[in-house]
């Protein structure tokens, strides 16, 4: 006859109806209750209690583990190193995401901000289109691009003249300013245009009364051009309001053709706040036949 | 003083006929990218062209120091003198015999202290540009 349980008796070891009532060892969890059990061995009881599924080195139940962990411990990710929100798993528990932003380069600024980057395979020039050789200064290479852009001088042209029957040519300067110069730009005061009928030894010469203004009013330099070619620089402009002489002459031989000879003001100034006042003076070009 | 210095700008039109007549005779640039000396602040210093000599890209240029020194106008306590703006005032006096070595000294040291390469590069100037046939 089985064993019967009658509510309100225990199985603690009591008989009921004759027969002796047992417990039994569940694998589903690790609590032995009090009682009587039949002879048995815990590896019968939960198939999971292995050599195979035990660490080398550590014995359950006599079951001593086969199991050699893998060495990972040269790993050296850490949460910064690993693009959010990927997962991983370091040495120690538990599970870490990675907190590494993703960032971009953009054509609005310089930027260049620490993470990681998805790349462009149209490179740079894909971002922002203006870095191209034409934009950028002839002989200087940016980022692979040698620039083929021209300096040029900055005809911010305060006044002209031109007479293509003259051999002579002046121009009274009174009150002459030039615009705001540029860092490492040029402002032109006036600009002469003699044509010349024959080949011929084109003279140009100027005296001024000037001064420079702005913060790199002391800076600032004049300097005189024949026919496309550099004649000489003064030495720096005396500072606000204190205007002083400055004079040149020049001269080259030409072709027959228009020629021009033109007075500038060039600014070795770092900021771009500086500008070049005349109250007065003489620029003068003249045409000697040869 | 003289110093020899390399040259930029472009060339548009060359007349070895014309060079016996000295200066830039028989060189004309573009009036955009004029012929010039690489751009170098030489300081409060003022230069003339001697010569040009396209074999070797360079301009011969005679330098002379500035008569006068541009400084910061102080009053007795040393404190900078405004004006009414508020900007401050200059004043300009001659400059010393030191001083005007010292220009010199400093013009000669920024170009033969360097190489001309190390100019062009220190300059950013591309090279002479000489465009046209004819030219050398």
């Amino acid at each position: 006859m089985s064993p019967v349980a009658i509510s309100g008796v225990d199985k603690q070891g009591v008989y009921v109806n004759g027969v002796q009532v047992k417990q039994a060892l569940d694998p589903a969890n690790e609590t032995v209750n009090k009682g009587v059990y039949d002879p048995t061995t815990l590896s019968a009881v939960d198939g999971d209690l292995a050599v195979g599924n035990i660490e080398q080195g550590v014995t359950i139940f006599g079951k001593l583990g086969t199991v050699v962990p893998m060495d990972v411990s040269d790993a050296n990710a850490a949460v910064g190193d690993v693009k959010d929100p990927k997962t991983f798993y370091s040495v120690a528990a538990p599970r870490k995401t990675g907190t590494m932003p993703t960032v971009a380069i953009t054509a609005a600024n310089d930027d260049y901000p620490a993470g990681y980057h998805a790349g462009n395979v149209g490179g740079l020039d894909a971002i922002d289109a203006d870095l191209a050789p034409g934009n950028i200064k002839d002989g200087v290479t940016i980022f692979g691009k040698l620039g083929t852009y021209a300096q040029t001088i900055t005809h911010d042209v305060q006044d002209s003249d031109v007479d293509s029957a003259a051999t002579t040519l002046s121009r009274q300067l009174d009150y002459e300013v030039t615009s705001y110069i540029a860092a490492g730009a040029d402002g032109v005061f006036l600009t002469l245009t003699i044509n010349c009928a024959q080949a011929t030894v084109l003279e140009a010469a100027y005296f001024v009364n000037a001064c420079g203004d702005g913060a790199g009013a002391n800076n600032l330099k004049l300097q005189m051009y024949i026919d496309g070619v550099a004649q000489g620089e003064s030495a720096n402009l005396t500072a606000s309001g204190v205007f002083h002489l400055f004079y040149d002459t020049g001269y080259g031989s030409v072709a027959s053709g228009n020629r021009i000879v033109y007075l500038n003001c060039h600014s070795y100034e770092a900021s771009d706040n500086s500008r070049a006042f005349i109250s007065g003076g003489l620029f003068a070009a003249a045409c000697r036949l040869v | 003083m003289r110093l020899t210095i390399p040259l930029t700008g472009t060339i548009l039109e060359y007349h070895p006929e014309l060079l016996q007549y000295g200066g830039s005779s028989g060189i004309s640039g573009d009036p955009n990218d004029p012929v010039r000396p690489v751009t170098i602040d030489l300081g409060n210093v003022s230069w003339k062209l001697v010569s040009i000599d396209l074999e070797t890209e360079t301009m011969e240029i005679e330098v002379t120091p500035s008569d006068n020194v541009s400084e910061l106008d102080l009053d007795t306590e040393g404190k900078q003198k405004v004006d009414t703006e508020g900007k401050p005032l200059y004043k300009t006096r001659p400059a010393t015999g030191v001083e005007k070595l010292g220009f010199l000294d400093n013009a000669k040291n920024l170009i033969e202290g360097h190489t001309k390469d190390e100019l062009y590069q220190i300059s950013k100037c591309p090279k002479l540009k000489k465009p046209l046939k004819g030219v050398q």
